[in-house]
């Protein structure tokens, strides 16, 4: 935990979660520019051929993860926790680091099936350079709210209680169906 | 589940039919990544 579980935020936490925020947001956008170059390869493909591709992709990953060949097939992750070590050189380095791992998406466990689609979409629909900084810079802020709902929780939102209590509905195969039903957008 | 546990979906979710409706694609980049993101909450 970044945060400790006090029952009052001080600027020295909400500095914490900026740099966390920052570290999240600079991560996604490493990942999303290293796809989206790879994403070059894709030119010679149609808007069917995509299309296909991308529906395929996604049930092979939801099979892997959440289906009959979950334990079979593994999906590239790096199965770890990110090590406190990465903490000695100061906190607000240290939050940054942290946030720069969680935000690279392949530094720790992905329990959900939506990354994956994420990335397949930005690889197949051979954005604009400002589509993909887009989509790096959404998936920083993403991995930031929970982090922003703990700041928000001592202030007594129950809407942040609440949000950090519905953890049941984050890995659902349902958020996949979101990013898949958003890529076609990009695809299309 | 409480109706206030899924409060931070609505926005990209928006955010995705705004994109699919006017075909724009960063609104729909900024939405499905949001979501992607949103989805490894449970894993901080």
């Amino acid at each position: 935990m970044l945060l400790p579980p006090t029952r009052r935020r001080s600027i020295y936490d909400t500095k914490v979660i900026a740099a966390y925020w920052a570290g999240a947001t600079s991560g996604a956008l490493l990942s999303a520019l290293s796809v989206w170059v790879l994403s070059g390869f894709t030119e010679p493909l149609g808007v069917r051929g995509r299309i296909v591709l991308l529906l395929a992709g996604a049930a092979f990953v939801w099979l892997c993860r959440q289906g009959p060949l979950a334990g079979v097939i593994s999906l590239p992750e790096a199965r770890r926790q990110i090590p406190s070590q990465v903490f000695t050189n100061g906190i607000y380095r240290g939050a940054y680091q942290f946030g720069f791992e969680m935000g690279t998406g392949v530094r720790t466990y992905v329990p959900s099936i939506a990354p994956y689609i994420l990335l397949l979409a930005i690889f197949l629909a051979r954005p604009t350079l400002a589509v993909a900084i887009t989509a790096g810079i959404g998936f920083g802020l993403g991995r930031a709210v929970p982090m922003m709902a703990q700041l928000a929780m001592t202030q007594r939102s129950a809407y942040a209680t609440e949000f950090l209590r519905g953890k049941d509905i984050y890995a659902t195969p349902l958020t996949g169906l979101l990013v898949l039903l958003g890529a076609f957008t990009l695809v299309y | 589940m409480n109706y206030r546990a899924i409060w931070p979906w609505l926005f990209p979710a928006g955010l995705i039919a705004a994109g699919l409706i006017t075909k724009g694609e960063a609104l729909a980049a900024l939405g499905i990544s949001l979501v992607a993101g949103l989805s490894l909450s449970g894993s901080i």
